[in-house]
């Protein structure tokens, strides 16, 4: 395992020079692939369940997040270079303007190596619609606003009535208030955390034989 | 009003005050649409009498929704199929229109008008007797919708003169809609800050700036306001909300109560803390259940049962809305 404690530091004290030194550092030691498994995920995994104790800050963890998507691609890293998943990955923010959890997340997707499509505010409607277009296999909905939350499961019923196979995940603040709301969505995961899609892309991407 | 005046003094009560935080039940009960309710300060007033009467909770809060505000500074807002309104786009596309933003003056906004209305006529129905609580949101959160919430985190982190611009902007903008709502009716407001919460942003952040924002602001607003930080949590700012001045705090459901009450001490009541939107999956022996806990926490004085968000969503069951009120008056009973 990397030691991040230094970059973690850094990144908590604002210091981004020195974060990015270090990580340029680190990545002449290992290869990206390490880096991202070694150091990106579990840092932001680590971050994720420290925002939910009360020890980090929701800025903090979305400065983090942004670091380390803007570090990646100015590294030029190669959308597939990681391979995690080949499953087809779409995310936005359902019939809502506040985008700050979708925009962590993507962080979190671009910094590890899942490629993804991003369909920013859709409505049940349209997002029916592009999964059918771009035939996508997980998709991540945000939501800030209880009642944009509840209506999530119009489109989970569609994609049921249609029959289509997509996986739903769901998050947001409603979603952090009410254990069984997911569940109530008709969704098929939830996370508190950005970090914490991760593993849920790996399950259903393993229980689809994609691995 | 002398239940919440003596709970906020610290002298025993009665009962415990009950703020049951109600926005959109209003409507329902008017029998018009969610998209109609808002759109004049009668109907806002006509719902909060009626809710009043059928619950016998103790506030008249004629909020209607977050954006108002920036509604009134030239934020489009959008509206959900049931009607409910939300932020649109920001307001604020570019850091340079900080500068030229126009003031407004509360008074003359024909859409702040409605809510003035609304406390005009819940003064008259009110007679002093049921506290009539206007809200504000705080100049260190409304940023979130007037910027949009990463653009606004990219401001703090990376240009402080045009964070100090939009802190003036709002400050000025926050007072003078604050004391035109206690001059239209309302005897108290209630200062939305969830940005002040450590859940959003550094402890040290709220140490250093939020905190004299809402000294500021407090300080000129002529009448008390309590702070609330919508479902945000307060620990390690609990000092610094102390010295805030304000005589009421509103607290996440993640929060322990006895751990609070301690910590605030008679320094400031507490306002909370049920969970609303759990409340909506709430039947009557669950709603017994968790009230009948945060009651036996509650002490004899210097705490308001109420919502830990700020507003009670309308899937909440009537039964459950009851059903609090019943408990609050069985723990009366026993007290």
């Amino acid at each position: 395992m990397i030691n991040y404690k230094n970059i973690k530091g850094f990144l908590l004290q604002n210091e981004i020079l020195f974060a990015e030194n270090e990580l340029n550092s680190l990545s002449n030691q290992y290869d990206k692939i390490a880096i991202v498994k070694e150091l990106v995920v579990p840092l932001l995994d680590e971050a994720g369940k420290e925002w939910e104790q009360g020890l980090l800050s929701l800025s903090q963890v979305y400065m983090m997040g942004k670091f380390f998507d803007g570090w990646f691609s100015l590294n030029l890293v190669d959308e597939t270079f990681v391979g995690q998943s080949s499953a087809k990955l779409a995310l936005a923010v359902f019939e809502d303007h506040h985008t700050l959890g979708k925009k962590i997340v993507k962080s979190v997707l671009n910094a590890t190596g899942y490629f993804h499509q991003d369909y920013e505010n859709k409505n049940s409607e349209q997002l029916i619609a592009l999964v059918i277009k771009d035939e996508i296999e997980i998709i991540m909905l945000s939501s800030l606003m209880l009642h944009s939350a509840l209506r999530i499961s119009n489109f989970t019923n569609e994609l049921q009535k249609k029959n289509l196979p997509t996986k739903v995940l769901v998050g947001g603040a409603p979603f952090r208030f009410d254990d069984h709301l997911w569940v109530e969505v008709g969704a098929d995961g939830t996370s508190a955390d950005a970090a914490g899609v991760i593993p849920l892309i790996e399950r259903f991407s393993i229980s689809r034989g994609q691995k | 009003m002398e239940r919440v005046l003596a709970s906020l003094s610290f002298q025993k009560v009665d009962r415990v005050p009950t703020f049951l935080l109600l926005v959109a039940q209003g409507a329902k009960e008017l029998g018009v649409p969610l998209k109609e309710y808002f759109k004049n300060g009668e109907n806002i007033s006509a719902g909060q009498e009626r809710l009043q009467k059928k619950y016998g909770h103790d506030v008249y809060y004629p909020f209607t929704y977050a954006a108002i505000e920036t509604e009134a500074m030239g934020q489009k807002v959008g509206q959900s199929p049931e009607g409910y309104s939300f932020a649109g786009p920001p307001l604020i596309k570019n850091l340079s229109e900080i500068y030229d933003l126009k003031e407004v003056d509360p008074n003359s906004s024909p859409i702040l008008e409605r809510v003035f209305v609304a406390e005009r006529n819940l003064k008259k129905i009110a007679d002093g007797k049921i506290p009539i609580v206007g809200v504000v949101m705080s100049p260190l959160s409304i940023p979130v919708m007037q910027l949009g919430f990463e653009n606004y985190l990219d401001l703090i982190q990376t240009d402080e003169k045009s964070f100090d611009a939009l802190i003036e902007y709002n400050t000025k903008f926050c007072i003078s809609y604050a004391n035109a709502q206690l001059e239209a009716g309302a005897n108290a407001i209630c200062y939305f800050d969830p940005m002040a919460s450590p859940s959003m942003l550094p402890r040290w952040f709220y140490a250093e700036k939020g905190l004299k924002i809402a000294k500021r602001v407090l300080s000129q607003i002529q009448g008390p306001a309590a702070i609330h930080l919508a479902s945000g949590i307060t620990d390690g700012i609990a000092e610094e909300l102390k010295e805030s001045g304000s005589p009421l705090l509103g607290f996440s459901c993640k929060e322990n109560i006895s751990a609070m009450k301690k910590s605030f001490g008679n320094k400031m009541a507490l306002l909370g803390n049920m969970n609303g939107i759990e409340m909506r999956t709430w039947d009557s022996e669950t709603t017994k259940k968790k009230v009948s806990a945060i009651l036996a926490e509650a002490g004899e004085s210097g705490f308001i049962l109420s919502d830990n968000h700020g507003e009670i969503p309308a899937s909440v069951p009537e039964i459950v809305l009851f059903e609090i009120m019943e408990c609050v008056k069985n723990d009366a009973a026993i007290r």
